[in-house]
């Protein structure tokens, strides 16, 4: 028969076997019997005639203050150091509690005291507690509270100790800190580990801190200083990681980061300048860890280091000779080099920082497009495009491998990106791709294409689509050729002993200037021209062909010295040559009758012809005009000369044509933008329609607002807009 | 290192004693449905005598009582978070009210 009904108990002899339980727990003596002490629990709560549940509790909190005061006696005469003494009591106390809590009087927590507990109102705190709670708050009001200042004192000297670099019995203050946090977990807020123990960790470190960091730097420099406190802020970390809860672990950064770093920011802003002068990389690189860590510390790094960059930038371009002409390579690639530096500092220093990445592009826009050379015209990318055209053009003197062409090229594309006029560059470099497809100089189609491609990838498909068509335009001829051939096959014609191929291009493409004086084909090719002409125009119809003469080339043999040379000359000096196969001696008037170039081509294409020493200028006193005859003494090294390359290089007067084709582009765009702008706004203020066309050509070139108002009064002079009537700076959409 | 070996042995087996000296052997694992037990047992460097011996004696347990008991350990360990239906756990009616207090006692 079980006797787990209700009986009658002697308290005080029921009491007395539980307190020698208790006291061998509390103090982890020797083994107990718990079932012993689980079933005296049990039996004293449900106890005839009434349960002995409130003088039990009663007398465990007398055991315990008793107890706890006892062990307070203990502590205070120990001879080991006060800490440790501290610590051992402590652990056996609490592991004891618990054990008590859960084991012992499991039964009387869960059914007396948790009601007890329950029944107080809500918002009063209880003054029944579980067993365990009420042991650590037993030990915290008698105990705790009389021996706190010494016991946080001695912690503190270890936790110094440990600063200066002694090694410290560190598990006593992490068991410490711990037995804060328990003490703390019976009331609501964490008086005793936040008050006491927290604050005054942090206001020793940062007083410490403080005092170090002032004597450091002044004795050691800024350089070491930073290396130093780099890791001191390690050391820190992980000391926290040991002595203090996660819940301070933010508040020591911040105090950290203000001590060591933000007292001492200007400084180390201050001798940023000079790191960069001396390139010493690894410094800025410290520099930029520890300023990274506080709010705003980088902000006038940034500036300094873009003022910097920038005054780099444009001494360098000082420092190239020719202002006024200067070398395409050099020019960029002084640029280039600038870029690579800095971009490679920016990587090995400030860790790829986007913020310095940014004012890089800045510096280098400022750098590319306000400098020395450029002022007030638009000669970067002339020069950007120039130097493509040299990378990008045969017969070069230094034969890059494709891998190292590829490079530049990408290169060229990161400038081009810094370019503001950007629709400067397509045009050069659309004249000079278009010279380089006509006289086939290019290195390889693969290069081209690749250009092209990072050029689309810059600055989007319509930028590029005219290049494109040169390229389509270019193989559909090779095609039209065979073509031709065969028409002539079929037909059976023939068009002599000439070898003759042609190039058909879309006239919208290519930024090829149309001839400007009328000429004569020699008759020799009169029959190879119309040939074409009747097989193009059957092919297709409704196609007009404009012959390009001044741009053709021809190879011709000659027989008028000793040896037959091949000479490749353009057409005109083409029409010259030929005729003096009927005759020895020419005038220019002659010249001209037969040719029917205009006065400067002619004077240009026989001075050529001149300093190829082909023809001579016979010196003739009675005629006005000049003679010139064959030059039978003709002697050269090689059997094949080119006569036609000094007709082909660029001329200044060219160059200026380019700019004029330029603005009147932009012109064209601009009153297109406006329009466009106006179709969909219908109405809109001046400031307003001003502010919208900037925006929207800004990815080509920078307009400036005379010309645009310049455009807004043509439009208005053509009716696409008007004025509104009455209001000064409105304008309405036609 | 005999007491660790014999340790490790019966690590996972328990005695209980029912008030009439009468021994169960069973499994530790089984015997933590009830929570007084469990508290014995369970704590890490635990100082009771119970834990070290692995046996409990029950001075108010009687044995048919016991035996109900430790029926329904193993009762409960099989069926918890068990997805088919639950058989009867057949309970002699002689037995009830003390098993109802034991139950209560055990914190079972």
């Amino acid at each position: 028969m079980t006797s787990l009904l209700r009986k009658t108990v002697d308290f005080d002899e029921t009491w007395d076997s539980i307190a020698k339980g208790m006291y061998s727990l509390l103090t982890g003596t020797k083994s107990v019997s718990a079932i012993g002490l689980v079933e005296d629990v049990y039996n004293l709560c449900v106890a005839q005639p009434h349960p002995h549940c409130e003088p039990l509790y009663e007398n465990i909190k007398k055991f315990f203050e008793s107890h706890v005061d006892q062990l307070l006696q203990e502590i205070l005469e120990t001879k080991s150091d006060t800490i440790s003494e501290y610590l051992k009591q402590w652990k056996k106390f609490s592991t004891g509690c618990q054990y008590c809590n859960s084991t012992v009087f499991r039964y009387l927590n869960q059914n007396w005291i948790h009601k007890k507990i329950n029944d107080k109102k809500f918002g009063q705190p209880p003054d029944i507690h579980e067993i365990q709670t009420l042991g650590l708050i037993t030990w915290k009001e008698r105990l705790y509270s009389k021996i706190k200042s010494r016991v946080l004192n001695c912690v503190e000297i270890l936790i110094q100790k440990d600063r200066d670099g002694e090694l410290v019995q560190y598990s006593h203050i992490t068991q410490f800190m711990e037995s804060l946090i328990k003490l703390d977990s019976v009331d609501r807020d964490k008086f005793l580990y936040k008050r006491e123990y927290e604050t005054a960790y942090l206001d020793n470190t940062a007083q410490f801190y403080s005092r170090e960091s002032t004597s450091f730097i002044s004795s050691s420099g800024i350089s070491a200083y930073m290396k130093k406190a780099e890791t001191r802020i390690e050391e820190e970390y992980h000391r926290a990681q040991k002595y203090l809860n996660q819940s301070s672990h933010d508040k020591l950064r911040r105090i950290m980061d203000q001590v060591l770093i933000e007292r001492h920011k200007e400084l180390l802003q201050s001798e940023c300048i000079n790191y960069l002068k001396d390139e010493k990389l690894d410094e800025i690189h410290h520099m930029y860890k520890l300023l990274s860590r506080i709010e705003g510390g980088l902000t006038p790094v940034l500036t300094t280091v873009q003022n910097y960059i920038q005054h780099v930038g444009f001494e360098a371009i000082q420092s190239i000779p020719d202002k006024n002409n200067p070398e395409p390579k050099i020019y960029v690639e002084t640029l280039l080099r600038i870029y690579l530096q800095f971009s490679s500092i920016i990587k090995r220093s400030f860790n790829n920082d986007v913020s310095f990445i940014t004012i890089l592009d800045l510096a280098c826009h400022k750098i590319f497009n306000q400098n020395h050379i450029t002022k007030n015209t638009t000669k970067s990318p002339e020069l950007l495009a120039k130097y493509c055209d040299i990378l990008l053009k045969k017969g070069n003197k230094q034969q890059l491998e494709e891998a190292e062409l590829e490079e530049k090229l990408s290169q060229v594309i990161v400038l081009f990106k810094y370019v503001d006029d950007k629709d400067v560059f397509q045009k050069f470099y659309s004249k000079m791709l278009s010279r380089r497809l006509i006289n086939a100089t290019s290195v390889s189609d693969d290069i081209e294409k690749f250009m092209i491609t990072g050029l689309k990838q810059a600055c989007g498909y319509e930028y590029t689509s005219k290049f494109n068509r040169m390229f389509t335009d270019i193989t559909l001829s090779t095609e039209t050729n065979e073509q031709f051939k065969q028409f002539l096959t079929s037909k059976n014609a023939s068009i002599g002993k000439i070898d003759f191929s042609i190039l058909v291009l879309t006239s919208g493409s290519w930024s090829l200037h149309s001839q400007t004086s009328s000429f004569i084909v020699p008759s020799e090719l009169t029959l190879c021209i119309s040939a074409f002409q009747e097989f193009y125009h059957s092919q297709h119809q409704g196609r007009k062909l404009n012959w390009l003469h001044h741009l053709c080339k021809a190879d011709v043999k000659s027989n008028f010295t000793k040896r037959s040379y091949d000479f490749q000359v353009t057409n005109f000096q083409l029409g010259i040559l030929l005729l003096f196969n009927n005759q020895d001696t020419i005038t220019s008037d002659e010249i001209t009758k037969f040719t029917n170039l205009n006065e400067h081509e002619l004077s240009r294409t026989v001075q050529s012809l001149i300093e190829a020493k082909l023809i001579l200028n016979k010196k003739n006193p009675d005629s006005a005009s000049q003679e010139y005859q064959v030059n039978t003494a003709y002697i050269n090294k090689r059997l094949k000369v080119k006569v036609s390359s000094s007709l082909q290089k660029e001329t200044p007067s060219q160059t200026e044509d380019t700019y004029k084709g330029i603005d009147e582009d932009r012109k064209l765009y601009l009153q297109a933008t406006i329009v466009r702008i106006m179709k969909a706004r219908k109405t809109m203020n001046h400031v307003a329609l001003i502010q919208e066309v900037i925006e929207h050509s800004r990815l080509r070139f920078q307009p400036n607002i005379p010309m645009i108002k310049k455009c807004i009064e043509q439009l208005i002079e053509k009716e696409y807009i008007q004025r509104a009537e009455g209001e000064s700076d409105k304008y309405l959409y036609l | 290192m005999s007491n660790e070996s014999e340790n490790d042995l019966n690590s996972d087996v328990l005695r209980l004693y029912s008030s009439s000296g009468h021994e169960f052997v069973l499994s530790r694992k089984m015997s933590y449905v009830s929570g007084t037990i469990k508290s014995m047992l369970n704590a890490d460097n635990s100082n009771f005598m119970e834990d070290k011996l692995s046996e409990i004696k029950f001075r108010e347990i009687s044995t048919p009582v016991l035996e109900k008991v430790i029926q329904y350990f193993y009762f409960k360990n099989k069926y918890t978070n068990s997805t088919s239906d639950l058989p009867e756990f057949q309970i002699n009616e002689k037995i009830v009210v003390d098993l109802l207090l034991s139950a209560h006692f055990l914190d079972t």
